[in-house]
């Protein structure tokens, strides 16, 4: 009896925080929908969104030019901002999952880096493959975080048979280092023009994407998301050592595969769209599992949500902060990640400490 | 990683002091494509007032533009000043960060300048806005935006000449309806330009002063090769750029600067930095170039020399008169 009490406080503790997640999620795309720079009526707002996804009109007075502002600038922004967010802050808890190591996050495994120089690369050369067009550049990122990725295994594989989690990480941040090299390269061999246009990517944005932006990220999102969520087993069983996870049958080998993969396509999609934007990959988890604990059941979707949230959040405060000049969102994820991951680490300290 | 960014962040700091020195590009163009005055309809009437008017801009893009653009909004400082200059100025209804002349700027709506604020043009909606190059390759979706809800949208390309930018002019002219000022501003500004030349060629061959022109202090020292303002307008007063080898913005050493022995050393940078002929006159090892033992260190307003606008012509008269004082006076 007793035992199935505590069960129930349990659920209702986890119902509370997803309650949680989902209300932090709706409450900043409200507020990022309603505050800008530029004050559009909140009802106004409301009826483009009404108007452009149901057809149905009820407001006569909107002025004409609030409909491209909420539905073609800020909506689609806002939306972005989600998507990136959440695909860094999942893909963040998987790494971290993964190599069993608070550090880790997109940019360990060398996979930002390997995205960012595809990137670069499109810029620097002007490419643009004729069925692609202004998708160029994001499909070429995802496909260089893939190569890299594919770079980091074979390096491991060439050191250790087993898939270390150390050699993993070394190889990811030589290979990353090796790939920020040739972007600094890059950046001294271009002209003015190129070098501004880099290092504007390079500050990481995810202003005046549009809807054919979402449109891209969407499809890796949702792929990368369902492969991660999937395999949480692995993960859990992962925390307890390889050895153990193998003792209780978990195939390790093979849910590591696929969770790199699904890690890659997030962290690639992201990194494509917005540019670089570090910390929401590092942090976010860590809050999480502060708060629900150490099950991946419950940390990757909650991460995908808070991270989300969290972009959002910064996007909002970039593009108002200064207006009509933008922080760059970069900047301002590291400004808030760096302390609120150093207060971690002492707390956690201190924690420690008192239980010992 | 985080070396990396760091990294960035250094070169970062060239590059945006590329983009405050460059002050954004401008417009390059056709003569041919823009004297298309709507050929058939108004043949005989004046230019003015000469709507619609269909303008080839700066990639390319036939724009047609209805009537008399009443409000207008410039993402670059060069157009801003050719606005102006076409007495179209009370219509600007927003400016980019960078736009500094003429004063009535600084009470204009910023809109943003590498980043715009997409909302607030949309809701200031502009008849017409120009915008630089890199908003096209970058932001393209988002001009096509402005473009649906009826704001005209022209493209400048990076003039780099006077040729270019005369070009420019004509442009906006043609897109603002004050074809007739433009036409007078590029011909006095030809008029001026060539006034100088003949003057310059009365210089000897023995005085010709060579100069080194610096757009980035020390330690990484940037100058302008070919295909400059500062290139074009060396040629015009009859000096030599002591960088002439080589093409665009480019980086020196100190070494290879004071090997060029440069008998005149102008900087463009005093607009944030102070004294920099103080800071060129005691560099290290400099002692026997020419331009330091005579002192022949100046400042001149970098947006004088870099701007392709009407102003390019106050920066030529000023070279002229800090390279041979004696022969422009």
């Amino acid at each position: 009896m007793q035992n199935s009490f505590i069960r129930m406080f349990l659920n209702n503790r986890v119902a509370w925080i997803y309650l949680l997640a989902g209300g932090f999620v709706l409450g900043t795309i409200l507020l990022a929908l309603f505050w800008s720079s530029v004050t559009v009526p909140i009802p106004h707002i409301i009826h483009i969104i009404i108007e452009h996804t149901t057809g149905h009109v009820w407001l006569a007075d909107v002025p004409a030019n609030e409909g491209p502002i909420i539905w073609n600038i800020r909506l689609p922004r806002v939306i972005l901002a989600f998507c990136v967010g959440a695909s860094l802050a999942l893909a963040g808890a998987a790494f971290q999952g993964l190599l069993r190591n608070p550090l880790a996050d997109p940019y360990t495994i060398g996979v930002s880096s390997g995205a960012a120089l595809g990137a670069v690369i499109v810029i620097f050369f002007q490419l643009s493959i004729p069925l692609l067009g202004s998708f160029t550049q994001p499909i070429i990122a995802i496909i260089f975080g893939f190569l890299t990725l594919m770079l980091v295994f074979g390096l491991v594989k060439m050191t250790s048979r087993s898939m270390a989690i150390e050699t993993i990480i070394l190889a990811g941040i030589i290979i990353s280092s090796f790939m920020g090299a040739i972007v600094s390269l890059i950046i001294a061999l271009g002209d003015q023009n190129e070098m501004t246009q880099i290092i504007y990517w390079l500050y990481g944005s995810v202003s005046l994407r549009g809807w054919s932006h979402v449109q891209l990220i969407l499809p890796f999102m949702i792929v990368g998301s369902l492969i991660l969520l999937y395999h949480y087993r692995e993960l859990n069983a992962l925390a307890l050592g390889e050895e153990a996870a193998e003792h209780i049958g978990v195939d390790v080998r093979r849910g590591k595969i696929f969770l790199l993969i699904g890690a890659s396509l997030l962290t690639g999609s992201a990194v494509a769209v917005s540019g670089t934007i570090g910390f929401v990959g590092l942090v976010i988890p860590h809050l999480v599992r502060l708060v629900t604990g150490p099950n991946h059941r419950h940390v990757l979707p909650l991460s995908l949500l808070v991270g989300g949230g969290f972009l959002i959040l910064t996007d909002l405060v970039s593009r108002t902060i200064i207006a009509p000049k933008e922080m760059p969102i970069g900047v301002i994820t590291a400004l808030v990640g760096a302390p609120v991951f150093s207060l971690l680490l002492i707390r956690n300290r201190l924690g420690r400490r008192k239980t010992a | 990683m985080k070396q990396l960014l760091s990294k960035w962040k250094q070169m970062s700091t060239v590059a945006l002091l590329a983009l405050v020195l460059t002050a954004c590009g401008a417009a390059e163009e056709n003569n041919g494509n823009t004297d298309n005055v709507n050929n058939d309809n108004n043949a005989n009437e004046t230019v003015e007032g000469a709507f619609p008017v269909t303008v080839t801009d700066g990639v390319g893009q036939e724009v047609t533009i209805d009537e008399t653009p009443e409000t207008i909004a410039s993402l670059l400082p060069s157009s801003t000043e050719i606005v102006f200059e076409l007495g179209a100025g009370d219509r600007m209804i927003g400016v980019s960060e960078y736009c500094n002349f003429p004063e009535e700027t600084a009470d204009i709506q910023v809109i943003g300048a590498q980043d715009m604020d997409a909302e607030l043009i949309l809701s200031l909606s502009p008849d017409l806005l120009l915008v630089q190059e890199y908003h096209y390759q970058n932001h393209e979706d988002v001009l096509n935006e402005y473009e649906e809800a009826g704001i005209d949208v022209l493209v400048m390309g990076s003039a780099e000449s006077f040729e270019e930018t005369y070009d420019t002019i004509r442009m906006i002219g043609e897109a603002t309806g004050t074809s007739d000022e433009a036409g007078q501003i590029v011909t006095s500004m030809e008029e001026r330009l060539e006034e100088i030349r003949e003057q310059a060629e009365t210089i000897p061959e023995e005085d010709r002063q060579t100069v080194w022109v610096e757009v980035g202090p020390s330690p990484d020292i940037f100058t302008t090769g070919q295909d400059t303002f500062m290139h074009e307008m060396l040629e015009a007063i009859n000096a030599t750029n002591a960088a002439e080898e080589e093409s665009g913005w480019v980086q020196f050493t100190e070494e290879e600067i004071v090997t060029l022995e440069p008998d005149v050393v102008i900087t463009t940078y005093g607009y944030y930095i102070d004294s920099p002929e103080a800071d060129v006159l005691a560099r290290d090892g400099w002692s026997e170039v020419p331009a330091i033992q005579n002192e022949r260190v100046y400042d001149v307003d970098n947006d004088t020399v870099t701007r392709p606008g009407p102003r390019l012509i106050e920066g030529v008269e000023t070279l002229a008169k800090l390279v041979y004082p004696d022969v422009f006076e």
